[in-house]
């Protein structure tokens, strides 16, 4: 099987905190698998139109990254926005 | 430490081989400032009361109201329409008579902070919006003190100990790491508005507390560079480490002058139609990294702009020219504040949503006023 079949075939989980999963509609969600956290902003934000006004932190593999990074199926990925309450 | 009553009373953590008099005595030496009495800050002053930190200060400029009951554990009813700070260290004395708890009825505020901050080892955030958290997180790091964190939203909570090194060699991590741009307070909401189960902050709060002694005392593994997250609903805990961003040092004010002309309300309360900013507000936006200033004058004007960089594409060429803007907040700046009014209608009709796009009040003169005013 070529591979952007298999790229094709593949997707990835992506766990969601706070207020993405009002957004979101669940905890987790599956988007097709793509090549880094760049294009996992785009694609999120084409999904979920209330993404483009929420502030969120990217862990990838449970380290908060702030540079592009690139992801696999394998990758762990979270969303964390920030809380105020105290 | 009076020996005698104190052992009694601190027996049984003592008698913990890894904590011991030492430990005891470390607790004893430590100033820890809580900012906020609230949720966060009622369990987290409780606990480091009753384990004997020897100095406690509280700040927080709010009265006691019967819904803050269900979760600020210090309060009775009897306290209702009292200052928290003064109800809370009067609870405390009680608790234990042995440490010092000082009270400041006042508001945190980038005015007093480094003074007040001066005096305590450790910062603890409980406070309950965004403009205050960005300023006590710069206020820190310009003090390079240790910032225990907890947050909390609905069902969910945050911790972390930030500006803190694990070995000397370590780089230290702030809050500006983990969330480089302030949210407008109208995107994320606070307790008011969502609500919060009374328990959460009893935990979170707790948790602080843990991290503040473990912290002190040198036990265990604080939460130094990691958040953790808590969830009641699932009892899910998700820990992630955090790293610096080199990208967002710029940020923090590098002084003490420019730290108390930052307008933190501002960073963190404009709404998106409010596009004249004015220019105690266009100081805290340059001090900004993510941001585009254009500069819509014609190129031989003068004055010419040393302050700070620029982009300069006149009022006439900014639509074929709006692919040199790249940031997401755009501030346009000409002599008078006009012109760049003209640009934001320009650009906000380019971008439409996608960008945040200001013009400063009264242009570059008004500007200029302002700060030979201030000098």
């Amino acid at each position: 099987m070529p591979d952007w079949l298999i790229l094709q075939m593949s997707y990835m989980e992506i766990i969601l905190f706070g207020q993405l999963r009002d957004i979101a509609g669940s905890n987790r969600i599956s988007i097709d698998a793509i090549k880094d956290t760049n294009d996992l902003k785009k694609e999120l934000h084409s999904k979920y139109p209330g993404f483009d006004n929420a502030k969120y932190a990217i862990a990838v593999d449970k380290k908060i990254i702030s540079e592009t990074v690139p992801l696999n199926t394998e990758s762990e990925i979270a969303l964390l926005p920030p809380f105020s309450g105290g | 430490m009076n020996k005698n009553n104190s052992y009694e009373r601190y027996q049984r953590q003592i008698i913990l081989k890894e904590f011991g008099v030492a430990g005891q005595q470390k607790l004893f030496d430590a100033k820890v400032l809580v900012v906020g009495a609230g949720g966060l800050g009622c369990p987290l002053l409780q606990y480091l009361a009753a384990a004997g930190v020897g100095t406690i200060g509280i700040i927080d400029d709010d009265k006691v109201a019967l819904s803050n009951l269900h979760r600020q554990i210090l309060f009775s009813v009897k306290d209702i329409g009292k200052a928290k700070s003064e109800q809370a260290a009067n609870y405390l004395r009680q608790l234990n008579p042995e440490i010092t708890l000082i009270a400041y009825n006042q508001r945190i505020t980038n005015q007093n902070a480094l003074e007040l901050m001066g005096d305590f080892d450790y910062v603890a955030d409980g406070t309950d919006n965004f403009a205050t958290r960005y300023m006590i997180n710069d206020a820190c790091e310009l003090l390079t003190k240790p910032l225990l964190y907890g947050a909390i939203s609905r069902f969910e909570g945050q911790v972390a100990v930030l500006n803190c090194k694990k070995n000397k060699d370590d780089e230290s991590v702030n809050y500006r790491d983990l969330f480089p741009e302030p949210p407008k307070q109208n995107e994320i909401l606070n307790c008011v508005e969502a609500g919060v189960l009374g328990v959460l902050p009893g935990i979170i709060g707790t948790m602080m507390a843990n991290e503040c002694i473990k912290l002190i005392t040198g036990i265990g593994e604080p939460l130094i560079n990691t958040l953790l997250t808590y969830n009641t609903l699932t009892n899910e805990t998700y820990q992630v480490s955090l790293s610096p961003d080199k990208k967002n040092q710029t940020s923090i004010p590098k002084d003490e002058k420019s730290f108390k002309e930052m307008n933190y309300e501002w960073l963190c309360t404009a709404a998106p139609k409010e596009f004249e900013i004015d220019p105690s507000a266009f100081n805290s936006l340059i001090q900004q990294e993510n941001i585009d200033i254009i500069d819509v004058r014609e190129f031989d004007e003068k004055p010419d702009i040393n302050d700070f960089n620029y982009l300069k594409i006149p009022l006439d060429e900014l639509e074929k020219n709006s692919s040199k803007i790249h940031h997401e907040t755009v501030v346009t700046v000409c002599q008078t504040g006009k012109r760049s009014i003209q640009a934001v209608e320009i650009l906000s009709r380019i971008f439409k949503d996608q960008k945040k796009i200001y013009s400063l009040k009264g242009g570059l003169m008004q500007w200029e006023k302002q700060k030979k005013d201030h000098e």
